[in-house]
């Protein structure tokens, strides 16, 4: 597998250096040099401080590496304006966060349509039905109820339609299933790689969930760094 | 870029905090319309009600006391002039109309004012809406002479009153006999109401009109042998205004002071404009603290949701859409308040204008205007302004910082 992939996502010599704690040590974190093609369903496994909720930070553009690179598509993210990298977000990809990160006072559909609020939506219409379209498959049948309302199941069911009603071409989800029950999770995590896959969609996904990570046949296990409790 | 759906959600979110809000912005900026427009009611309303009272003479001492008098009946105890003035002002060819005006009495608390009957009726500009002018009284007529009422004294036609020597610092209510001014009554002196006047939003709507001839009887004076007795005031409709200027000069000499009551009106102005100036400095600084006070809770809004604007630059927004955010919460909220205030201050005047009609009898004429306006603009500005604060904090805010919270 090639470590930075033209057609795909890759990094190499990626390294994120910390700031000085009170200690007055500055922790690093240094990434094996990795890559997978596009339409790819990554699952990124590791123990806790190994710097896997970072390493989708680094992708996603939101934080910006010390050192390496990463490239998606032929495109190195770290050299992107903040402008360009926001750009990107918004129109190639999608995030599942662990604890859903929905806007309570709207409804599931209004939180699905939300990112198309960020910048110019020409195909809103489209994209309004791709969410109606996926509400239905989920099982959401409430589209205006405010989404605090909502259970934990329906609500992460809710995010997961939100990252993938744009059809974003790259998934970044981070423990998509740690805070639901099984039966939730199993229904997450099957909605999250079918849909990624119905779409063509790169999927990383950072899990300790063994049922969902079963799914995946691509894996990355991360190390701790030296110097760092686990 | 459309901040618009999650501005409806940050303001559900902010629940009746976002209420509280409206309100306190809305009863700050009512304060500061309410003093513009009070102000401006009170300049026109007194000024309407000196329209009557072209040039005032009476004896040397305080103008503004002859005019809040005269033309206010605030009670107060005025020097006698010599009668004889009133003749010789009636043979001057440059008046054209002159009238006596005398004060001192009370009946069911309600000032009575002697005067003549062409100025009862205002030299011909009111008619009675109920029944007719007084009649100057004959010797046989009095012993109950006739009275001519303002439209808001709460008295029948036909009914009689017994007038009572008012006291300086005498309780009076409108419409009742209190125990001081029945101890106080001219036994034997009764005026029949003949007539009631129309209503000129003037304190002379609360007063009761009678001939001068008959205060003078009821005080043991009387105009004999061409002998007028002293009168307080005396009202002149000069026939020019080179005219009003000439007898304001004769008359400032020889025992007696003349003065177009615009002169101390015009000085009450200042001094009102001066105080106004200053109360709605005063109020707009207040409103200007209590922003102050609510961006600070803005500021501290935007600490709380750091995640959730976060997450917002997770999912594709830019830096700019977290300022508009937070800008807009802010100024949208103080905003709607400040536009609440307008109509509650002219709401506040209106109030206002009730109870000083209550008070004196002059009528507040609201009258809306463009300095109001100007004074919300003012506010919704320095409110967009400050808002900036708590919104560059927001746009400022790391987003790892957030998302790792």
């Amino acid at each position: 597998m090639s470590s930075v992939s033209e057609t795909g996502l890759g990094w190499r010599d990626l390294t994120l250096r910390f700031r000085e704690g009170r200690d007055g040590r500055a922790p690093t974190l240094t990434f094996p040099d990795f890559g997978v093609p596009s339409g790819t369903a990554l699952a990124i496994t590791g123990p806790s401080g190994c710097g896997k909720s970072s390493l989708l930070n680094l992708i996603a553009g939101l934080a910006l590496p010390t050192g390496g690179e990463i490239r998606w598509q032929g495109q190195t993210i770290s050299a992107l304006g903040e402008t360009a990298r926001d750009t990107w977000r918004r129109i190639s990809l999608g995030f599942v966060f662990q604890d859903f990160h929905l806007i309570p006072e709207m409804g599931a559909l209004a939180n699905i349509l939300l990112p198309a609020s960020f910048g110019p939506t020409p195909d809103r219409a489209a994209r309004e039905a791709e969410a109606r379209a996926l509400c239905a498959r989920f099982g959401l049948a409430d589209l205006v109820r405010p989404a605090g309302t909502l259970s934990r199941g329906e609500q992460q069911r809710v995010a997961v339609a939100r990252a993938l009603a744009h059809r974003p071409a790259l998934i970044l989800a981070d423990e998509p299933t740690a805070s639901l029950d099984a039966e939730n999770g199993a229904a997450v995590g099957t909605a999250l790689v079918t849909e990624a896959a119905a779409i063509g969609a790169t999927l990383i996904c950072v899990t300790h969930d063994p049922a969902l990570l079963a799914r995946f046949e691509t894996r990355l296990a991360l190390m701790p760094p030296a110097g760092r409790v686990p | 870029m459309n901040p618009f759906p999650m501005l409806r959600a940050e303001l559900r979110a902010l629940g009746w905090t976002a209420v509280a809000i409206l309100l306190l912005v809305g009863f700050a900026s009512a304060i500061g319309i309410a003093i513009n427009t009070g102000e401006r009611a009170l300049r026109k309303s007194s000024a309407a009600a000196a329209d009557d009272f072209p040039l005032l003479i009476g004896a040397p001492g305080s103008p503004t006391q002859l005019v809040m008098t005269t033309i206010f009946l605030q009670p107060e105890a005025l020097p006698l002039m010599a009668g004889e003035i009133l003749p010789r002002l009636k043979a001057d060819p440059r008046v054209r109309d002159v009238a006596p005006v005398a004060f001192g009495d009370i009946a069911m608390g309600y000032p009575i004012v002697g005067t003549s009957r062409e100025f009862a009726l205002r030299w011909g500009r009111l008619t009675p809406v109920e029944g007719r002018a007084f009649e100057l009284p004959s010797r046989a007529l009095m012993a109950k002479p006739e009275a001519l009422i303002g439209a808001d004294v709460r008295l029948a036609m036909g009914a009689e009153i017994t007038p009572a020597h008012a006291l300086a610092g005498m309780r009076h209510t409108p419409g009742e006999a209190e125990p001081e001014e029945v101890e106080h009554r001219h036994e034997g002196t009764t005026y029949r109401i003949v007539g009631r006047l129309p209503r000129t939003g003037s304190p002379w709507d609360r007063a009761i009109l009678v001939p001068i001839e008959a205060v003078w009887a009821t005080h043991g004076l009387h105009a004999e042998s061409g002998q007028v007795p002293g009168v307080p005031a005396l009202v002149v409709r000069p026939k020019s205004v080179a005219d009003a200027y000439g007898l304001r000069g004769t008359y400032r000499q020889g025992g007696t002071m003349a003065f177009f009551p615009a002169e101390v009106l015009v000085a009450l102005y200042g001094a009102l404009g001066e105080a106004r100036g200053l109360l709605l400095a005063a109020s707009v600084l207040n409103a200007v603290l209590m922003f102050g006070a609510i961006l600070l809770l803005f500021w501290a809004i935007a600490g709380l949701r750091r995640q959730r604007y976060a997450v917002l630059r997770a999912l594709g927004a830019p830096r700019r859409f977290i300022l508009l955010l937070v800008w807009l919460q802010a100024v949208v909220l103080i905003g709607a308040g400040c536009l609440i205030g307008l109509p509650a201050g002219w709401a506040l005047t209106a109030l206002t204008g009730r109870w000083m009609l209550g008070e004196t009898g002059l009528a507040l004429t609201l009258t809306p205007d463009a300095s109001d306006i100007l004074i919300i603009a003012i506010l919704i500005s320095a409110a967009s302004l400050l808002a900036l604060i708590p919104a560059l904090l927001a746009y400022r805010q790391p987003v790892i910082t957030g998302l790792t919270k």
